[in-house]
């Protein structure tokens, strides 16, 4: 009997620390799993965000490379040139909406009399983009600036090429 | 005491899981992390593309503005500013200064301008670097863009000038006596170009001049150059007396070039440290100076254009000394006044000489050969057809890189 006795306390004690042992395991699991899907979470929002500043960024160079050029794509963006100008459009993908806006500036006038075009303008393009679902239409709203791309750039009307009309030569 | 051992396992195998799962999941972090970097580096790298084609674009609009109002801005070039592929004297550089353009939100920029001295004068080369600032999240991003450009700094040679009065090597607005125009004065060039031209379109203004005199000015080239064998002179079918001086020598020779033009870039070669002896070496002098010309200037392969402003002629033009040697085009603006030529002494010229005026007397062991490059100086290369007196960009020119 007197030998049996540290068996049985073994026993207990055993018992008891596989116990304690499992539930420190479990709450470790759930610690862990926890940041695991914290984190996976976090990722995928941040992947998502990527990949919507990488779409609103070719939407913005889509309007900055338009600007001046005499296609009726373009056109229908910068219907004239002449003076400044606002626009809008917006477009939906990837479950978001992407609303553009740009507007048009004039810095300085041409230093010719005659040329109606001015001689330096601004160009202000912003994308902004949310959820589709989303409760407000607002997209000044927005809850942080990763939600936005801008790019201003600017354009003079220097010409490429000016020719002279040549007198007529008989061959 | 086995089991025990299990819970330990257990315990250390599930710690084992979550250690390799937040492994896991830091490394997809962080890689998720780097594609947010790089996409916030394509998004400001693409900002500052903007933004410095936005200072190339200013920059071309003020360009423009200072050429319309007739400004010399070329006054604080400093050879300090130029970049090494395009060092100085050869190469003027001018680095605007940040208050020129208009403010850039969140972007700062360097604009350099250069362009060459010698050879191309009338193509500048902008060069527009954009560093968004502490404004902007992308602090420290910068982009370049760079674009050349026609500048009216000598305006291009209509066509027509390419006729035989252009290329003479001795050009006059006026008449030569023919007491001092002997054979040992002329001869041909090494090119044995064709003979020389007086050209006497509409004779100055002189109120002592009789029709006899025209007829003897106008006989006087022809017979005198066949005679020698050297070919013969160019002269109008019918000369008559103006009311006004034209210069017409001018006109003949530098086209619809402005005097204006020729004295600025004369003067920015000067200031850029181009001299006769530097490699390459001037080659545009404007001389406001009434004293006598003493420097050899010009080779055969790279001629000057030397021109003797209307205040340097004002009482009587400079003479060129004896042992002087110039090899390019030589100007006198001698304002349709005969006078003003009066014993005048060429020393040896290589190439083209042009005088406002006739030369009343010609004196001195003056010499004068003909050189196929005589125009070389000032001959840009322009497209054909351009107008060449405004800002225009060069088709094709736009590059995105660095310095």
């Amino acid at each position: 009997m007197a030998a049996s006795k540290p068996k049985t306390a073994a026993h207990w004690h055993q018992a008891g620390f596989s116990m304690i042992e499992a539930l420190i395991a479990s709450a470790l699991l759930a610690v862990g799993l926890a940041g695991a899907a914290r984190l996976a979470s976090s990722t995928l929002l941040a992947g998502h965000e990527s990949r919507h500043q990488h779409l609103a960024l070719g939407m913005a160079q889509d309007i900055l490379e338009c600007w001046g050029v005499p296609s009726a794509h373009c056109q229908s963006w910068f219907p004239t040139l002449l003076t400044a100008a606002d626009g809008s459009s917006s477009l939906d993908a990837q479950g978001m909406r992407f609303a553009r806006s740009w507007r048009i500036s004039t810095l300085w006038p041409s230093p010719y009399s005659f040329e109606a075009l001015p001689g330096l303008q601004e160009l202000s393009v912003r994308v902004q983009w949310r959820p589709l679902n989303a409760s407000t239409l607002s997209l000044d709203a927005l809850p942080h600036e990763r939600s936005e791309v801008t790019l201003i750039t600017r354009r003079a009307s220097t010409p490429t090429w000016v020719g002279v009309s040549l007198p007529s030569i008989p061959f | 005491m086995r089991r025990a051992q299990n819970g330990g396992a257990t315990l250390w195998a599930i710690a084992l899981i979550v250690v390799l799962a937040t492994g896991v999941g830091l490394f997809t972090a962080r890689s998720v992390w780097a594609e947010r970097v790089r996409n916030n580096h394509q998004l400001y790298s693409a900002q500052a593309l903007a933004a410095s084609e936005a200072g190339l674009e200013s920059t071309l609009a003020w360009l423009e503005a200072q050429h319309v109002q007739q400004l010399d801005y070329w006054q604080d070039a400093n050879p300090q500013d130029c970049p090494d592929a395009t060092p100085a004297p050869r190469w003027q550089c001018l680095k605007l200064p940040a208050q020129t353009l208009p403010a850039f939100p969140g972007a700062d920029f360097t604009i350099i301008l250069t362009r060459d001295l010698v050879s191309a004068s009338h193509r500048v080369k902008i060069m527009s670097q954009a560093t968004l600032n502490q404004d902007h999240a992308g602090q420290h991003a910068s982009a370049m863009v760079q674009q050349s450009l026609y500048i009216p700094a000598l305006a291009a040679l209509p066509l027509m000038l390419w006729r035989d009065e252009a290329q003479a090597p001795l050009l006059l607005n006026g008449c030569l006596s023919e007491a001092v125009f002997s054979n040992h004065r002329f001869q041909t060039g090494p090119q044995n170009l064709a003979a020389f031209s007086l050209k006497v379109p509409v004779l100055p203004p002189d109120p002592l001049r009789t029709q006899t005199d025209l007829q003897v000015c106008l006989a006087l080239g022809s017979s005198t150059l066949q005679s020698q064998g050297l070919g013969s002179s160019v002269t109008p079918a019918q000369a008559s007396q103006a009311n006004t001086c034209s210069p017409r020598a001018w006109q003949s020779v530098l086209g619809n070039m402005q005097a204006g033009q020729v004295k600025a870039l004369s003067q920015a070669q000067e200031k850029n440290g181009l001299r006769h002896d530097t490699s390459p070496a001037r080659n545009i002098y404007w001389v406001d100076s009434p004293a006598p010309w003493s420097q050899s200037i010009g080779q055969a392969q790279a001629p000057v254009l030397l021109v003797f402003s209307k205040d340097a002629c004002a009482a009587i033009c400079p003479k060129i000394t004896s042992e002087t040697t110039i090899f390019g085009s030589v100007y006198l603006d001698s304002q349709c006044q005969d006078a003003r030529m009066n014993g005048w002494e060429s020393g040896n010229i290589t190439g083209q000489l042009v005088v406002e005026s006739g030369i009343p007397l010609w004196s001195g062991t003056s010499l004068l050969s003909a050189s196929a490059l005589s125009r070389q100086a000032f001959t840009l290369a322009w497209p054909e057809g351009i107008q060449a007196d405004r800002v225009q960009r060069i088709s094709g020119s736009w590059k995105d890189g660095g310095f």
